[in-house]
């Protein structure tokens, strides 16, 4: 069959050198387009949202990490039996059979200045999780547990709120407005959804700052985009010599970097600075042998880098894995941000994060450590 | 709107897998085809707006009609009207209030070059295959998706997805009188001493992009891989709307 062959492009127009794209907002006839005040009520149709049910919990949780961004925003929560629809002045969510798993309708007025409405639908079709339990979690699936990892519902109600707030899709950072079930902060066995240093910016950018401060640390950074958005996936251990990925085996749903004792490795790591104003980081980086990593595991190293509250930042630090952990054995490593806590944080929990590790069997593993024989004491 | 996952039989699982494996940016004609109705290429020629009957529950909801004048058709029929137009309703659009829309419905105006993957017309709030993804568009006669990304072959010769081109990505968007786009916010990247720089940009490859003509010939390939039996899909017909006709939006269970 004859084949046919595409044009052949040289992309040679590109800018050797630019600013990053950041979040997006949605503009009428040139300007912003926004709620006219700093809080608007979220009707939730009861009937989905009935206490104590998952799908409640997911939409506190939401509408909690939305409402901790850095600006004045908020969106006040009311239960209500009162049937939702499009069109009615009211902003609400609720829960039906859509095509889509979640979805926001915006509405604006003639003068294309404020938003009137916004309607959220999420999607009944989809198997979704509530359970901040990362196995739980798509992200997390672990093949060799009985679990069904599922979607998180609060990531995509999360990425909902956010359009409902203003934002837009955003394709260019690591960003809950583009791929939302994997934006996660996780140490530990727990995954929490959050909203990030790119979508407080724009919150931040649409109805100012209201002077709170948020570090936090996370294994997931920007691999590509999809459309309109942002692709995900794990942070890496590289080889400092080579920048490459170090050799990993896949267990409980993660990547486990194989590494020998007393090996220099590259850790990479994504810090955000989800406040208002610009911080001095203080990170420690620890080895641990679990996968919770807290000041009070082994420190390797210490650094502090600044941050401006407006553009993620995926990082590498090398350290030394010590010499003297147990061979052919699982560890963590991991980073904590803001060490000393002396920081006051909207949000405390999502300031570390790990890398899982195993240590290789080599030569290395036969030397005894030597054995002192205390000489009998004769009397 | 969250984006879709492709969900097949047994579909958590695949679906699982393909947002680990991120293989996101591939995607199958053959495929988009079968779940279309009509495949088509058309030149969009009158972009106008309706509200649908009020139902129990539900006041009348502004609704977008897409005209084209369809130029060649890959796959199944497209029931145009005598003077070759077909027509797209889409959910959203304008009335006396106001404006209304949803992020990831695809933005036409009146000129756009599109090749369609329709399903679901007249019933669908999207009636493309995934919606917006279901529309590649013509630009200066290469292709590309609904956010400006050039459609490229691969190392391995496959369709996929290359470079943006920001100014279809923020292109303007004619709603009746008011002109909607998306803004996008410039950040400088830092060096982690405090220090904000610009980030460079890694040197662009070679691409091989398609452009219209060859986007087609390979279409009909692939199209022809997938269904060797009924490459025309010669049963499969896209019904037309008529925007003058009134319509429902039983969006809702709720709704009735
Ligand atoms: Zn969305």
């Amino acid at each position: 069959m004859k084949r046919f062959l595409p044009t052949m492009l040289a992309a040679s127009c590109l800018l050797a050198a630019s600013a990053a794209n950041a979040f997006t907002t949605y503009t009428c006839n040139g300007h912003d387009v926004k709620w006219s005040g700093n809080s608007k009520t979220l009707f939730a149709y009861l009937p989905d949202f009935p206490s104590g049910s998952s799908e409640r919990n997911a939409l506190i949780e939401a509408v909690a990490r939305l409402n901790e961004n850095s600006s004045p925003f908020v969106f006040n929560l009311v239960y209500t039996n009162t049937v939702p629809s499009l069109d009615n002045d009211r902003t609400e969510i609720w829960i039906d059979n859509i095509a889509w798993p979640g979805v926001t309708y915006t509405w604006w007025d003639n003068n294309c200045n404020n938003f009137t409405e916004k309607d959220i639908i999420m999607d009944s079709s989809v198997s979704w999780t509530s359970s901040a339990n990362k196995y739980y979690q798509w992200s997390y699936d672990d093949p060799s547990d009985t679990i069904v990892a599922k979607r998180p519902m609060e990531s995509t109600i999360l990425h909902e709120l956010g359009h409902a707030l203003g934002l837009g899709h955003e394709a260019d950072e690591y960003n809950i407005m583009g791929t939302d079930w994997n934006h996660m902060s996780t140490n530990g066995n727990a995954a929490y959804t959050y909203f990030g240093e790119d979508a407080n910016h724009g919150a931040r950018y649409l109805y100012g700052s209201d002077g709170t401060q948020d570090l936090g640390v996370v294994h997931w950074r920007r691999i590509g985009n999809n459309g309109e958005y942002s692709t995900h996936g794990r942070t890496r251990l590289l080889d400092p010599n080579t920048n490459t990925e170090l050799p990993f085996t896949m267990v409980k749903g993660e990547p486990q970097y194989n590494v020998n004792r007393g090996q220099t490795v590259r850790m990479e790591l994504t810090f955000e600075n989800n406040g208002s104003a610009y911080q001095y980081e203080d990170v420690g980086y620890y080895v641990s042998t679990n996968s919770y990593i807290s000041t009070g595991d082994r420190l390797l190293t210490s650094v502090s880098f600044g941050q401006s509250p407006a553009n993620v930042y995926t990082r590498y630090q090398d350290v030394t894995v010590p010499s003297d952990l147990s061979c052919s054995k699982e560890y963590w490593l991991g980073a904590k941000i803001d060490k000393d806590n002396s920081l006051a944080e909207f949000a405390e929990w999502n300031n570390a994060t790990y890398i899982p590790i195993k240590t290789n069997w080599n030569f290395s593993c036969l030397v005894l450590q030597p054995i002192i024989i205390q000489p009998l004491a004769l009397n | 709107m969250q984006k879709f996952i492709p969900l097949l039989a047994g579909g958590l699982l695949l679906a699982a897998q393909a947002q680990a494996h991120h293989v996101l940016n591939n995607f199958d004609i053959g495929e988009m085809a079968q779940q279309a109705d009509s495949v088509f290429r058309g030149t969009v020629v009158d972009v106008s707006y309706a509200s649908s009957n009020p139902v129990k529950g539900q006041g009348a909801i502004p609704h977008t009609f897409v005209t084209f004048t369809v130029d060649e058709v890959l796959h199944g029929t497209a029931e145009t009207d005598r003077d070759n137009t077909y027509t797209l309703r889409f959910i959203g659009g304008q009335n006396n209030k106001g404006v209304m829309w949803v992020d990831q419905l695809p933005k036409f105006n009146i000129g756009d070059e599109d090749i369609l993957f329709v399903k679901g017309n007249g019933e669908a709030q999207c009636p493309l295959v995934e919606c917006a993804n279901g529309r590649f568009r013509i630009v200066d006669g290469m292709m590309h998706n609904e956010y400006g990304q050039a459609i490229v072959e691969d190392a391995k010769g496959r369709m996929t997805l290359g470079a943006v081109n920001e100014r279809i990505k923020f292109a303007q968007h004619k709603i009746g009188k008011q002109t909607l786009q998306k803004r996008t916010h410039y950040v400088n990247g830092f060096d982690g001493k405090g220090n904000d720089v610009d980030i460079p940009r890694p040197e662009a490859a070679k691409v091989t992009m398609y452009d219209a003509g060859s986007f087609i010939a390979n279409s009909h390939q692939q199209i022809h891989k997938k269904m060797p039996n009924d490459p025309l899909g010669v049963n499969k017909r896209a019904v037309n709307v008529n925007k003058t006709k009134a319509f429902e939006l039983r969006m809702s269970k709720k709704a009735q």
